[in-house]
């Protein structure tokens, strides 16, 4: 009897100290390591380990050189480097989140629908109210994506930072989408008689591409592809030059009425269609153009200088890739063979899509430590800075870089060597994207800079000028539903469809809006129907 | 003409008949159906960029390189993911056929309380899985994210094996085990010293749907390590291509944009780095597995 009482209050201490120890597991939150306080240098006392995660492939020992010693001794921080794996960014970020696996701090493409969700159920760590005066750097920029604002009205605090992809470099305003820039080649262009321009409508283009299949001005025979375009190019190069709702992105707007349309339904869409289906039949796009994935149109181009037209995008560093490719495998310099311009309507009016200025945003764990939280932004906020940037993307000054005479900026760096090879997966840059400094980055040709910021200027220009720039609207954007997803189709894949059909383009592009229409018109529905 | 070799002519002119040339003619085109995409495959991973846009159906490249190789080798991730696959081989398959195996001749043995709901059990979870989630949460309980292990026990055991496993087993008969049962052997002496050695057939089957397994396997690694340098090869490759394969016309930030690089060579080189070190291990194993198979599947 006695036993059995001495055991059974064994058993209720024994008892009691595990649900203690429980409970004291349960109740601990990620304890602080340490505070913020600065000594008489200014430099952290104590050391904190940080958990990171983005995207960038940072490999064992490579935290060792110099650059992220800078960085972690200078922040006095040990990092905890995760890395997400492009194709599973989203996955893994919202099983991390959803479990309360978040590290520290962690980028994140950002999807509209699940930060609303993150954020109701306290996923996100919330900022502190006076976060913009104590960390002005980022704020400035953050202001400048559009996106954080928003979603302050909407939740009525800052729980994520949407990573702006221009800040202080910003090529033009409004700022328009990279994409629908074209190559042409110049040699061809003068062997025709072809005048060089810096816009062209999509009907000169189709004129260029036929004169260079007449003449073969490149003797290229057979293999000559007059416009190298994918099914997603000619979708940017030829449809959305004529109708600037025909894409995803846009294809639902306000219109003039004050109600939501379906861009893809407009007769500007049919009439970028005709056009589309005239170059297939016309022989100047590719047979099978709609079967090639990726880069295959450009590389007839770059790779095989077999067309005379392709599609390349805004960014100075697409031009640079295709001198690289045509030096490598052409063996010529593609300063005198390569033009590039942008596209214009047949009506001669510019069309393209308005960029929100972000890409992405930085999520911080609910369970981070108030220190560790201040010193990843003291971090951000150096990073964000004109010292912090030339540090991210030009390395050390006098060691890396140096200015020039007129206050250029020169790399030291030997001949044929990137930053990247030096200090390889820079992911310090968490927060401003290395859109803006590309804009002055001297690693990059001062003509393919130029030219490409002429292009975003003459893009911003043309579109205010009488042009039609789809506006960001930030009432679609933000909104995220069942319907609305259901009433989102590819369209490249549906306009190559509708253009190969047999049949008049008209009653077919006729057919296919009202078929599509039982899903799209409850999407409009719902949008109209919005408050 | 020596008799012996009149004797053999005359021996295939008789065996070879216009029906036979017909089907060697078939066989032959499947089996060029099936190697010719396959040559092409090797070939284009030896070629050049220009030269696979200039013909993308290549028996043979003009100018061979070894350029996909290069940039596939280059930063030492591949030789990294070989490596962690070699682990995970070397601790998961020996696991994944001990759990297999000593619970196939469990279920296997004559009836025992709870046999069926056992059985059930395991049955159950070949139907229905808990999906990821669940599966994380307790990996992250156990503090096993982030290390090789969460990837090893997530794959350590397959119930469709077990099955395959526990039919052979009875295939075996009960007398075997009553009399090492007499001479005083426990259960797992049964097991490794009497069961074991005459399950050589269905031990390599399973040894070979487990070793392609874990060589294939890439999702439980990309739910559950965090580390470069901990991923298996499939990983890295998919990095590798992704990496090199994100289409900058699409990209709305220089962030989003991939390495340039000659994609299809190195998926080419990626498929064929993948399939080598499998494809010598199968022939090892080939003459068991036909017939373990054939006799995992049928309950005698």
């Amino acid at each position: 009897m006695k036993a059995d009482k001495k055991l059974s209050v064994r058993s209720i201490l024994l008892l009691s100290l595990c649900l203690v120890m429980l409970l004291a597991t349960a109740c601990s939150k990620e304890g602080a390591q340490g505070g913020n306080e600065k000594d008489e240098s200014g430099n952290y006392k104590d050391k904190l380990k940080i958990s990171v995660a983005s995207t960038i492939n940072l490999k064992d020992g490579q935290l060792n050189n110099e650059f992220h010693k800078f960085w972690m001794d200078k922040f006095n921080l040990e990092w905890d480097y995760n890395f997400i794996e492009w194709d599973s960014w989203a996955e893994k970020l919202r099983l991390w989140v959803s479990s309360g696996d978040l590290p520290d701090v962690a980028t994140w493409n950002y999807i509209h629908g699940d930060a609303m969700n993150y954020i109701d159920q306290g996923l996100l760590y919330k900022f502190p109210d006076d976060w913009k005066e104590r960390w002005p750097n980022v704020a400035t920029a953050y202001k400048l994506t559009g996106l954080g604002e928003k979603l302050e009205e909407l939740k009525g605090g800052t729980y994520l930072l949407p990573r702006p992809v221009y800040y202080e470099n910003k090529p033009a305003d409004p700022l328009v989408n990279q994409n629908g820039v074209i190559v042409l080649r110049k040699d061809w262009a003068k062997a025709v008689g072809f005048e060089l321009k810096d816009a062209y409508t999509t009907s000169e283009l189709m004129t260029f591409a036929k004169l260079v299949k007449e003449k073969d001005p490149g003797k290229v025979g057979a293999n000559l592809v007059p416009l190298s375009f994918n099914a997603g190019d000619a979708m940017v190069n030829i449809i959305m030059p004529n109708s600037e709702h025909s894409r995803v992105e846009s294809a639902f707007y306000k219109g003039e009425d004050g109600k939501y349309h379906w861009g893809p339904a407009d007769p500007e869409t049919l009439v970028g269609l005709k056009l589309m289906q005239q170059a297939y039949k016309e022989g100047l796009l590719n047979p099978e153009f709609y079967t090639w994935k990726n880069s295959e149109g450009g590389d007839n181009f770059r790779v095989k200088g077999a067309a005379a037209v392709a599609g390349l995008g805004g960014l100075a560093s697409f031009r640079q890739d295709v001198d690289k490719d045509m030096q490598k495998n052409l063996g010529v310099s593609s300063d005198d063979l390569v033009h590039t311009a942008i596209v214009l309507g047949d009506d001669g009016k510019y069309r393209n899509l308005e960029q929100a200025n972000f890409w992405s945003a930085l999520i911080f764990s609910p369970n981070i430590s108030k220190e560790k939280f201040e010193r990843v932004m003291d971090l951000l906020d150096y990073s964000t800075s004109t010292e912090g940037q030339m540090i991210l993307n030009m390395g050390f000054e006098g060691k890396d870089w140096k200015y020039g005479d007129n206050k250029e900026l020169v790399s030291l760096l030997p001949e044929g060597t990137s930053l990247e090879d030096k200090y390889p997966s820079r992911f310090e840059g968490l927060y401003l994207l290395g859109d803006d400094f590309s804009i002055i980055n001297p690693a990059i040709k001062k003509e393919y800079r130029d030219r490409s910021v002429l292009h975003y200027q003459n893009k911003a220009k043309l579109g205010k000028e009488g042009g039609k720039l789809a506006a960001y609207d930030w009432t679609v954007q933000l909104h995220d539903s069942k319907v609305k997803n259901q009433a989102t189709f590819t369209y490249e894949t549906e306009y190559t469809n509708l253009i190969l059909q047999s049949g008049d383009l008209e009653s077919n592009w006729k057919k296919w809006v009202e078929s599509k229409m039982s899903l799209v018109q409850p999407a409009l529905d719902e949008l109209n129907n919005l408050k | 003409m020596s008799k012996k070799t009149a004797r053999r002519s005359a021996f295939r002119r008789e065996k070879m008949t216009a029906l036979d040339y017909i089907l060697f003619v078939i066989l032959l085109g499947i089996a060029l159906l099936i190697l010719i995409p396959f040559w092409n495959v090797i070939m284009i991973s030896f070629s050049t960029p220009k030269e696979y846009a200039d013909n993308p159906f290549m028996l043979f490249p003009k100018n061979p390189t070894l350029a996909s190789y290069k940039a596939l080798f280059m930063d030492g991730s591949i030789l990294m993911g070989y490596w962690n696959t070699f682990k995970l081989l070397i601790v998961g398959l020996p696991l994944s056929l001990f759990l297999t195996s000593s619970m196939a001749y469990g279920l296997s043995r004559s009836k025992f309380p709870g046999k069926r709901i056992i059985f059930f059990l395991v049955l159950f979870t070949m139907i229905f899985n808990g999906g990821i989630v669940p599966l994380y949460l307790i990996m992250k309980s156990l503090h096993l994210t982030g290390t090789l292990w969460s990837v090893i026990f997530a794959g350590s055991f397959s119930a469709f094996n077990m099955i395959l496993m526990m039919n052979y087993f009875y295939s075996l008969p009960e007398s075997l085990m009553e009399s090492a049962r007499l001479d005083g052997a426990g259960e797992w002496r049964i097991m490794f010293s009497v069961v074991l050695p005459l399950a050589a057939p269905i031990m390599a089957t399973i040894t070979l749907f487990y070793g392609v397994a874990y060589w294939n396997s890439w999702y439980d690694a990309m739910i559950f390590l965090r580390k470069a340098e901990q991923l298996p090869l499939q990983n890295v490759l998919r990095t590798i291509i992704v990496e090199s394969t994100t289409n900058a016309s699409n990209a709305s930030s220089v962030s989003a944009v991939g390495k340039q690089a000659f994609s299809t060579g190195m998926k080419m080189a990626a498929v064929f780095v993948t399939m080598v070190p499998i494809m010598c291990f199968f022939p090892l194993l080939q003459k068991h597995f036909a017939k373990g198979v054939l006799t995992g599947a049928i309950k005698t």
